[in-house]
């Protein structure tokens, strides 16, 4: 390593050497209790899921690597039915959240200088925790919850049984609304940072060519907003696809998320159950993975573009 | 990759197996009396589901004080589900740890089946507790069978429970007194019963119970722990659940995830019964205004599953002399009296009244257990045993795949 810096080589006198080789590896030292922490943590740990969900399980009878529990796993009967839920209530909760926070900003962008109450307006729900959102959903929206009431009191519903239900429901509206309370903000939050970096250079320039509102939203503004959407939507899709607590607690027990399924295979009494588990952690991250990669692809074909399109 | 899974492997079993020394495990003496000796001036920490406020406080308030009064020993109670219990004795257990900091285990059913079979108790030790030998029946069944796992002396009996149900007599003059009952004031009051999704624990028992009604107990307790034996044996259980299904809450679509959401549902009105694996359940919820009181337990006329729950003692138990002493005191009359009463927890009492004598009788017998509720002894004589723990996943299973998800 050391032969290969420039700084090393040059170094003549002791002094400034120590000081040069301390700034070649600033850097990496600046780096390492980062690199230390997440190697023990989360290499270590999702290690460990690896070894576990090919068998090796200490206590539980066999320890021997196989490829049993994955198939087990992906042949039984309901598997396929979780992962379709999963990427469904992902892909609805991800997909209205960003529509709804493109809609949001661009709304707050036309109404020019923003006092600063609106900007609490989203960043409040940021800060609140997935938990008290939940407890707020269910009390608002369940069959006996504030909504209903109030639908009984208007002579809409005569018993609490007839009021729509959306929580606990299969449709999964009330997890749906827990993650767009959340990320809608947070849409918001990041696309009118984006946007107002932005606008101040292309929206004079691109009246003076004589462009209308219309056309500076959808030829100027959502093309260079392209990128940040998308990174929007991959981290909102990437973290609805492996949370646990909202389904846990308010999805229906008829179909699981995979996230939910792991929880109920890890807590069998049964320890080679915990294999079963293992085998749906590594499926979520290498699905996660799977996005990550594509992600980062995507932005590079973009990037490419507008530097093309710009010469 | 196979590289990369070698190497984790390494590194995992480098950290697991090698860093730890190997002391060994504490020993229990011999005979009560030595443990009565040794334990006085330590602490003894029990772990067990913390989740109920009455039994928390039957712990904290009526046990804790005596146990220091009479023998010196200091109670530490550390709330934790059973499951969370086993992952960590699982893992000290891996680890070699053999000195744990768990005394005292709240265990029974499959999670006992799991303890004792990957070796993570200590015993067998019941015959070395003197109020066990003194009180408990030993012909018993739930004294040598935990849901048909035999026992051999690794847990103690702490209470007795039993599977209720509860409903509102201003609403519902006529209980259903059977299976087909039930289907006929499901069809009479559409979409205002249902019962909790199996694996809930409540649930799961209802789900059994019904299985007793359609094809009887013999069958399914004679059929094999395999899931195509099983399946063949409670079909036409499942075909009535399915049956049931069409009048139930959301016709079915979708049920409450637990017992404790099922009660809310009662006390809101939504539904017409509410059931629970504690009989005296009812009593505390009238008596907290939660429930009206006009409430009403009752059971099926050809009787409800119930069940026993036990303490144990893990294998690396620090304090083993105080352990004992501990369960000692659990099952004293006088705790089980207090355990009894429904101010404290109404839990159904473990002890032989053939071998109390006259005064412990009438101490038993005069204990408040409120109201809305059976009494024990129609509770004791309409009790139904469980099936082996290792059939109960399946059933869940076969349920989920065949009623839930069908």
């Amino acid at each position: 390593m050391q032969e290969k810096s420039p700084l090393s080589r040059s170094c003549g006198k002791n002094t400034s050497c120590a000081g040069r080789l301390y700034a070649a590896w600033r850097p990496y030292i600046l780096v390492a209790p980062l690199v230390i922490f997440m190697g023990l943590t989360f290499v270590l740990a999702l290690g460990s899921a690896v070894l576990q969900s090919l068998g090796f399980v200490p206590g539980a009878a066999a320890n021997v690597l196989t490829l049993r529990f994955y198939r087990e796993v992906l042949l039984e009967s309901d598997f396929l039915t979780s992962l379709s839920y999963t990427i469904y209530i992902a892909l609805v909760a991800t997909l209205l959240s960003n529509l709804l926070g493109v809609m949001v900003a661009f709304v707050m962008l036309s109404m020019g200088q923003r006092p600063k109450w609106q900007r609490l307006l989203y960043q409040v729900p940021i800060v609140i925790p997935h938990l008290v959102v939940i407890v707020l959903v269910f009390h608002f929206f369940s069959q006996t919850g504030v909504a209903s009431r109030l639908a009984y009191w208007l002579g809409c519903i005569t018993h609490p049984n007839q009021f729509p239900l959306l929580v606990f429901d299969r449709l999964g509206i009330g997890i749906v609304l827990v993650y767009l309370y959340k990320q809608v903000p947070f849409a918001t939050m990041i696309v009118a940072g984006t946007l107002e970096n932005i606008s101040a250079r292309f929206k004079e320039a691109a009246y003076n060519l004589g462009a209308g509102r219309l056309q500076l939203c959808t030829q100027i503004l959502l093309p260079l907003l392209g990128p940040t959407i998308l990174s929007v939507f991959l981290i909102t899709f990437a973290f609805t696809f492996g949370a646990f607590e909202v389904p846990f607690l308010i999805g229906t027990p008829a179909w699981n998320m995979l996230p939910v399924k792991a929880f109920f295979y890890y807590m069998r009494p049964d320890l080679t159950y915990r294999a079963s588990s293992m085998v749906i952690n590594v499926l979520i991250t290498v699905i996660s993975l799977g996005f990550a990669i594509a992600y980062s692809h995507i932005l590079a074909l973009i990037q490419r573009q507008t530097e093309g399109g710009e010469r | 990759m196979k590289k990369i899974i070698i190497f984790l492997a390494v590194v995992l079993s480098v950290v697991l197996f090698t860093a730890c020394a190997r002391p060994t495990a504490t020993v229990a003496p011999n005979n009560f009396a030595d443990a009565l000796r040794t334990a006085r001036g330590k602490t003894v920490t029990f772990y067990g589901w913390g989740g109920s406020t009455a039994v928390n406080s039957w712990f904290d308030n009526v046990v804790a004080p005596a146990l220091q009064a009479e023998h010196g020993i200091t109670l530490r109670r550390v709330p934790m589900n059973i499951d969370e219990i086993l992952n960590k004795l699982t893992t000290e257990k891996q680890a070699n740890k053999m000195r744990g900091d768990i005394d005292v285990i709240w265990i029974n059913g499959e999670n006992f089946y799991t303890a004792k079979t990957q070796g993570l108790l200590y015993g067998p030790f019941a015959s070395r507790v003197d109020n066990f030998t003194r009180l408990i029946d030993p012909e018993a069944p739930d004294t040598n069978f935990d849901f048909g796992v035999p026992i051999e002396g690794m847990s103690v009996p702490l209470g007795r429970a039993q599977l209720v149900f509860v409903s509102d007599t201003a609403r519902l003059p006529v209980f259903p007194a059977s299976a087909q009952a039930l289907l006929a004031a499901a069809r009479a009051n559409p979409g205002q019963f249902t019962y909790a999704a199996p694996p809930d624990f409540t649930g799961s028992a209802f789900v059994r119970n019904i299985i007793y009604e359609i094809v009887g107990f013999d069958a399914i307790n004679n059929a094999p722990a395999e899931k195509e034996a099983i399946y063949n044996v409670i079909r036409p259980a499942l075909d009535f659940l399915n049956e049931l299904e069409k009048y139930l809450w959301e016709g079915g679509r979708t049920y409450p995830a637990d017992t404790p959401t099922l009660s809310r549902m009662f006390a809101e009105g939504q539904l017409l019964w509410t059931m629970s694996y504690t009989p005296l359940y009812a009593a505390r919820k009238i008596a907290n205004n939660e429930f009206p009181p006009t409430s009403q337990t009752f059971l099926f006329e050809r009787g409800n599953i119930g069940n026993t729950h036990y303490v144990a003692i893990p294998f690396n138990a620090p304090a083993k002399d105080a352990a004992l002493v501990l369960i000692h005191q659990l099952i004293s009359v006088a705790m089980q009296a207090e355990k009894l009463d429904v101010n404290n927890w109404g839990d159904l009492p473990v002890l032989d009244l053939a071998r109390l004598t006259a005064e412990e009788r009438t101490k038993l017998q005069g204990v408040d257990s409120g109201r809305g509720v059976l009494p024990v002894d129609e509770l004791l004589r309409r009790r139904l045993p469980e099936v082996h723990a290792r059939k109960i996943a399946i059933i869940e299973e076969l349920w989920q795949e065949h009623v839930l998800r069908r």
